[in-house]
């Protein structure tokens, strides 16, 4: 065990050794510390008396949303494998006269340790969600811990499941059917009530709402778990802490006991991973596994910078569905159509609405662009072109990825409501302009903290960045929209100021293209 | 043709290349010899305009990274790296768009049969070994018919037809007035080709020589060993 802990403690040594040659990264890290700070410091002094913004029920419903979600997506990916080793793990320790059991804990320390920086990232949005939700004193805690102990449980259990369909062929396809069997089940009273009320948005919340739902296994104590933040520390919290915990030492010793397969299966799933990492760093989508990249009959048309242009528009019609249109632009169009359905408001504070929730959203889900794998390849440094063209045509894709999904969410949406044409081209506007703010400032932070602490803070210089659109974007917007009357005129000034503070950006993280650092 | 002049380069406290002058004329062929940690790469990657550093390099007497000097130079890294994506001839085909190049077409094919791709050109970059994307990654550099050429550890993952079609190319290239830089570590992969050794060692060209005929490839041998204390 010796051996594994001289890894970790030498990888953490090096870690903070890098980051102290790197003074920017290094401030950067702090400035993050103290804002965590603050916001526990916001939180502690907050009035705790009030409630939350959303009724008890709706709250309930979304922490059981997510919890079967997380539950749903971790049983999936699993069944194809995952590891939470590395290349080098694999073949210096598994060749290596070192305890399986051993590099399997050592595995799942590192595991929580990554684990670690998403809470991080979590606690940035607490106040706010603290806020919206009405979590308790204390309730960071709770949080933490069963956030803790759902990503170790359900881990554990997956290299479970895994070790068990890697044994025989067609089990792999059986245990995908029952999982899905299972989620239909679990969605069924919902279109049952659906059908019987008439109100989908009423079934959804009802059912998940529901306390019934508490017994099912690890879904149901991961949702009471969750649930203490707004209801105390309660018989049944304790209860499903001490169940979800008890089952994972119980995963846990079978795996460090039985001869799983586990560790026969690790190389592919770690190889699965390095391509996985890959991709993230060259701004693709993680689904590498089995993708098939569609044949296109293609030209190109286009020369010099507009090249890499074309040449990311080909790739993208090789790997996204017709016209960008992505599977985070099907889930916004369904949350918009119930939402222009249900809600009982103005289409101007509808679609407002639903410009901040997608804007949030991308805030949150858009990590990568298609650009940052441009960066990584030598190309586009030696092609002939300016810096700006170049920064121009190789993030103008991303720009028109957001066009689209905004064209579409808000094109049917507003076509819904009745809603002037003038308007929804003004939110269609305002989404992109918010898009191309969120690429652009990558952009600068990719300049500024260089690739691997660029990733790390670009999450958080977004949050910060959302600050800033809140005040220089949304409060001049705002008092437009008072002062006039006119909405379609506070979401067009709103795109412009966005545009303005996205031109800011490219200028400023152009340097990408012009002085590159290839190591 | 390719000019370099005091470049000096530092990662951190490290040294990576320490006052480095030296120049190539056309229709020669240099080769930046050292062992692994010498500074070849940083060089070669200096002149290509993927670092920053301090010096001059000029490209027919233009800075390396002015679009003039980017019209004419190519740069074959030691990692071929293609797009996923994009088939082998979308790959030549991008970079004939982007460098503007004209009737680019029966060279492109002729480069494919040497390199035996023909039969790989609708392959996606994604499918294809090492040693094939290698090929794709010299083709894609040779398809603007560059004069100035910048190799990095070219032979790497080829097999040996290739080897044998690219030391041809290196002659063709010579031939019709190119300046080549390769960098190597590998004395065996570069005799019967150069006409200039640039020995490196610890960031610095540690000495220089001339092929003056026979005897000269056992020559390199002696002064790399001389000078790297063995190293290799």
């Amino acid at each position: 065990m010796s051996a594994l802990a001289y890894i970790l403690k030498r990888s953490f040594a090096n870690t903070v050794r890098e980051l102290i040659r790197k003074p920017v990264a290094l401030i950067a890290y702090i400035i993050i510390a103290l804002l965590l700070l603050t916001s526990a410091l916001i939180v502690s002094f907050a009035d705790n008396s009030s409630r939350g913004l959303l009724d008890p029920s709706i709250v309930k419903a979304i922490i059981t949303g997510y919890t079967a979600f997380i539950f749903f997506v971790a049983l999936t990916s699993s069944l194809s494998g995952s590891s939470f080793f590395r290349m080098a793990d694999v073949n210096l320790l598994f060749t290596a006269p070192l305890k399986a059991g051993n590099i399997l804990i050592y595995g799942f320390v590192k595991q929580l340790a990554m684990n670690f920086l998403i809470m991080a990232f979590l606690a940035l949005q607490y106040p706010n969600w603290k806020m919206t939700f009405g979590f308790r004193d204390g309730a960071g805690w709770i949080l933490a811990v069963s956030y803790i102990l759902i990503v170790m449980v359900t881990s554990l259990a997956g290299m479970l499941l895994y070790s068990f369909v890697s044994k025989k062929p067609g089990r792999r396809r059986t245990a995908n059917t029952a999982i899905y069997l299972l989620l239909a089940a679990f969605l069924l009273p919902i279109a049952i009530n659906t059908l019987k009320t008439g109100d989908i948005l009423k079934s959804i919340v009802m059912y998940l709402s529901d306390d019934i739902l508490r017994y099912i296994p690890l879904l149901g104590w991961f949702r009471e778990m969750l649930l203490g933040a707004v209801n105390g520390i309660t018989t049944g919290v304790i209860l499903a802490l001490l169940l979800t915990l008890a089952v994972t030492v119980v995963t846990l010793i079978l795996l460090y006991r039985m001869d799983t397969g586990f560790y026969e299966d690790v190389p592919a799933g770690t190889e699965l991973k390095e391509n996985m990492l890959r991709s993230l760093r060259e701004g693709k989508s993680t689904a590498v596994r089995n993708r098939n990249y569609r044949r296109v009959k293609f030209r190109f048309t286009m020369e010099g910078s507009k090249a890499i242009f074309q040449k990311q528009l080909l790739e993208k019609r090789k790997t996204a569905g017709i016209w960008l249109i992505s599977a985070r632009t099907v889930i916004l169009l369904a949350g918009s159509l119930v939402a222009a359905f249900t809600a009982k408001a103005g289409y101007e504070i509808i679609l407002g609405g639903i410009l901040a929730a997608a804007s949030y959203m991308m805030m949150i889900f858009t990590m990568v662009g298609s650009w940052e794998g441009e960066l990584s390849r030598h190309y586009i440094y030696l092609i002939p072109g300016s810096p700006f063209g170049k920064a121009l045509y190789a993030t103008l894709p991303e720009v028109i990825k957001v066009l689209v999904e905004a064209a579409v969410v808000f094109g049917i949406t507003g076509a819904v409501l009745k809603a002037p044409l003038v308007v929804v081209l003004a939110v269609i506007a305002a989404y992109t302009a918010i898009g191309s703010v969120f690429t652009y400032s990558d952009l600068l932070v990719r300049r500024a903290f260089g690739r691997i602490h660029g990733k790390v803070l670009r999450i958080f210089f977004r949050i910060f960045l959302l600050f800033v659109i809140i005040i220089a974007v949304v409060v001049p917007a705002s008092v437009i929209i008072g002062v006039t009357g006119n909405y379609a005129a506070g979401f067009f000034a709103a795109a412009l100021l966005c545009m303005l503070m996205s031109l800011i950006f490219m200028l400023t993280g152009i340097g990408l293209f012009k002085n590159p650092e290839i190591q | 043709m390719l000019t370099v002049q005091g470049v000096t380069k530092t990662y951190g406290k490290v040294l990576a290349a320490d006052n480095v002058s030296f120049d190539v004329d056309e229709g020669e062929i240099a080769v930046l010899l050292g062992p692994n940690g010498a500074g070849k790469s940083t060089i070669i990657k200096c002149i290509a305009g993927l670092l920053r550093y301090t010096g001059s390099i000029s490209i027919d007497n233009k800075p390396n990274k002015s679009n003039d000097s980017k019209k004419i130079f190519a740069y074959v890294p030691e990692t071929p790296a293609l797009y996923d994506a994009l088939t082998v001839r979308e790959h030549i085909e991008f970079i004939a768009r982007a460098y503007r190049l004209k009737n680019y077409e029966g060279y492109a094919d002729e480069l494919l049969q040497r390199f035996d791709l023909e039969d790989k050109a609708d392959k996606l970059g994604k499918e294809l070994s090492k040693g094939m994307q290698q090929k794709v990654s010299i083709c894609c550099a040779l398809v603007i018919k560059p004069r100035v050429v910048l190799f990095d550890e070219p032979m790497i993952g080829l097999d040996p037809k290739a080897i044998k079609e690219l030391k041809k190319l290196f002659l063709e290239m010579r031939e019709q007035g190119s300046a080549l830089l390769i960098s190597t570590h590998i004395i065996d992969s570069i005799k019967e080709v150069w006409d200039k050794v640039l020995i490196m060692n610890k960031g610095r060209i540690a000495r220089d020589a001339l092929n003056t005929g026979e005897g000269s490839d056992a020559g390199i041998e002696e002064i790399f060993f001389e000078v790297t204390g063995g190293a290799e």
